[in-house]
């Protein structure tokens, strides 16, 4: 364990006992059974002082609170006090108090007195007495009490006997049920910490979006550990794909503090905790930010979470909800995991966002190269693979779909590389010979990609995007929907672009008639159901990418705008 | 079927275990209870103060926040009776915050480890007191060949 802290230990706080909290629920159960063992209950300390009187009512109710009754128990209980161990006494004739021991922790804290009435205790004096000064109804009292009237010396001593092992029994159980409260609470709470876990776990996988993983991240933990708000810092110097160039700070919860001050006072307290030679990984806990107490005695756990050697991101929480706001040990361990999994996410995300970019890079390079081979089509995978992928979302595809028909239609040409130059910027018409060159190009492409791993659903695009709607297409006359949907997409945005662009062989058309062409060409070269979303799209993004092209390019070739 | 005879060895070994939660008791207490060990419970400080006085144990288990005496507070008073002061003791705490060095060194606190905690390593934590107390021997020094002598329970000797 670190013994590096930058937190004052604040004071231990002390449990109640547990025994105490039981006590009032024992004498419960107890009072309930004696009552129907026909036995009047009261609860009494050490000096006798009552803390708890019988509950009947009516005439049996009055006559046990009147003052002669009072005086007789508290007696009682002096006596038993004084005494090791406290024998049943007779209060009156015929009427006798059972002691039951309250003991804890070892020592006697007072008495459950039990009162027994017996057959001759109704036609002693007390009765009569007591019911005249109190003016209480005699006959009354005496008929309630007749049918529990039937206890004598022996019978007194057998109950006792029973009652104290029926005591300990419940002092027993009380203490069974309280074990599996325990139990229970820290498996509830064991529960929902492997749930967390668990669930962390399963979402790390997903390395695309950062910012949902740590977003959720918060909003578990805080949940989990009962905080205010839970959230996740990272510095600038980060620079983490799919989050911004600025520190962020995501937050689960509402925090009692600001934003800012939040922000401030965790640049602080790691600055501090820096300069004080304090390990870089080492958890901090706050009891004040910027020079405040925080609200409650509450504080705050800040976990720096470390990369490449630096806390360059930290989880925190804070406002912590119930009867303790301090930070324990149980919510340390579970923020060290937090910030070990977002370290690995971070640098998970990072690594896989490199890597995609890399592999986009070189694909990219790839077909630039191929389509500054002829210096017509400068720019046209790049526009291809745009137009397939907004003509993809329109069909409804979702936004990885899209992105898998864009880097199709980035390739689409890549076959051309074994297309002799000069048939692929010829001026005049082909021949026989030369067409069938360029129809080669779609097989080339495929087997120059097929052997890149994770390309494999982007094949079928490259193979099949000169067919045509009716068959009458290359390589494999592939009709209708027999041709893959990415070949379909493709097809109508290479269609699309190159009537757009001057060719060797031909100008640029205008816009309005290569819509035109497009509606037209529905049914037979392209799909009629995607030509009408087609002519719809926005081409704004793609007139940009034309007049970029266009600036690299020889004044001589233009587009159509 | 015969005890192996590490286990009968560990029956003389008392251990206190000191925690207010009757669960953290149970657990504690029943896995030194299947090692062998004789368990003692207390559930409050004072309790355990009169324990370890009374049954001079070779290791006490405590935890920090106990009602009527805290475990920081039992282990210096244990600390200060010579009778006891040699009585190794493991600290559980649930607080966030660390104690710091120096007021360990004015108890017999030997090891502290944070809530939740697991029971194995707590286990595997006190043999190595007990082992560094000479209260139990260990083969080569080694924690392995203790935790096998475990694994072997049952089988006959």
């Amino acid at each position: 364990m670190s013994t590096s802290q930058v937190a004052q230990s604040g004071t231990i706080p002390t449990p109640l006992p547990a025994s105490q909290r039981f006590a009032h629920a024992a004498f419960d159960r107890l009072r309930d059974r004696c009552h129907g063992l026909g036995l009047s209950t009261w609860r009494c300390d050490n000096t006798g002082l009552v803390l708890r009187e019988p509950e009947e009512v009516g005439p049996v109710g009055l006559f046990l609170q009147s003052p002669v009754i009072l005086k007789f128990i508290t007696d009682a209980v002096r006596e038993w006090s004084l005494q090791d161990e406290p024998a049943i006494c007779e209060l009156f004739r015929g009427c006798w108090a059972i002691p039951i021991e309250e003991t804890h922790r070892h020592r006697r804290t007072g008495f459950t007195v039990l009162v027994a009435f017996g057959a001759e205790s109704l036609d002693g004096r007390t009765i009569v007495e007591t019911c005249g000064a109190e003016q209480l109804d005699a006959v009354g009292l005496k008929r309630s009490l007749t049918a529990r009237a039937t206890y004598t010396p022996h019978s007194c001593r057998l109950t006792r006997d029973a009652l104290l092992w029926m005591v300990q029994d419940l002092g027993t159980i009380a203490e069974h049920e309280q074990t599996t409260a325990g139990f229970t609470r820290q498996l509830t709470d064991s529960y929902e910490t492997i749930d967390l876990l668990y669930g962390l776990g399963r979402s790390m996988s997903d390395l695309t979006q950062p910012t949902k993983f740590i977003t959720r991240m918060c909003e578990r933990v805080k949940f989990t550990l009962g905080f205010g708000w839970v959230s996740v810092w990272t510095s600038a110097d980060e620079r983490s794909p799919g989050t911004s160039t600025s520190d962020r700070l995501y937050i689960g919860g509402e925090p009692s503090t600001s934003q800012t001050d939040l922000e401030s006072g965790i640049r602080d307290a790691l600055a501090r905790a820096s300069a004080e030679g304090h390990q870089d990984s080492a958890r901090i806990i706050l009891s004040e930010l910027n020079g405040k107490l925080l609200p409650g005695g509450s504080q705050i756990l800040l976990q720096p979470i470390v990369r490449g050697g630096r806390p360059l991101a930290a989880i925190m929480a804070g406002d912590k909800a119930g009867d303790d706001p301090q930070v324990s040990s149980y919510d340390i361990q579970l923020l060290e995991a937090a910030a070990g999994f977002i370290g690995a996410f971070l640098d998970n995300s990072a690594l896989y966002a490199e890597q995609q970019a890399m592999f986009l890079g070189t694909l990219e390079a790839l077909t630039s190269s191929i389509d500054a081979k002829d210096r017509y089509t400068c720019g046209h995978s790049e526009r291809v693979a745009h137009l397939s992928q907004q003509l993809a979302l329109a069909a409804g595809l979702s936004t990885e779909q899209a992105e898998r028909v864009r880097i199709a239609g980035l390739v689409h040409d890549v076959g051309k590389i074994g297309v002799p130059e000069a048939v692929l910027s010829k001026a005049g018409k082909l021949t026989d010979e030369e067409f069938a060159a360029i129809k080669l190009h779609p097989e080339i492409g495929h087997r120059i990609l097929k052997d890149i791993p994770k390309l494999d659903d982007i094949l079928p695009g490259v193979l099949h995007h000169h067919e045509r709607y009716d068959g009458r297409g290359y390589p494999h006359g592939l009709k209708g929907d027999d041709i893959p949907l990415c070949g379909r997409l493709i097809a109508i945005a290479d269609t699309f672009d190159a009537m757009s662009s001057t060719r060797s062989y031909r100008s640029a058309l205008p816009r309005a008639a290569v819509l035109t062409e497009i509606q037209k060409c529905a049914g037979s070269q392209l799909d009629p159901r995607l030509a009408p979303l087609f002519v719809k799209l926005d081409f704004t993004i793609y007139d940009r990418m034309v007049a970029q092209h266009a600036a690299v390019q020889p004044g001589e070739l233009r587009h159509a705008a | 079927m015969q005890l192996p005879s590490s286990t009968v060895q560990n029956a003389s070994i008392r251990i206190v275990v000191a925690d207010d939660e009757a669960h953290i008791r149970l657990v504690v207490g029943g896995k030194f209870r299947s090692e062998g060990f004789t368990v003692v419970e207390a559930r409050d400080g004072e309790e355990a103060l009169e324990l370890v006085r009374s049954q001079m144990p070779s290791l006490l288990v405590t935890d920090l926040q106990m009602p009527y005496m805290n475990g920081l507070e039992l282990c210096t008073q244990l600390a200060a009776d010579l009778r006891t002061a040699s009585v190794p003791a493991l600290l559980l705490t649930a607080r966030g915050h660390i104690l710091e060095a120096d007021r360990l060194s004015a108890t017999i606190i030997k090891k502290v480890m944070s809530k939740p905690f697991s029971v194995k390593s707590l286990f595997e934590q006190a043999t190595m007191l007990l082992a560094q107390s000479g209260a139990i021997g260990l083969s080569k020094g080694s924690i392995s060949d203790l935790r096998a002598s475990g694994a072997v329970k049952g089988e006959a000797a």
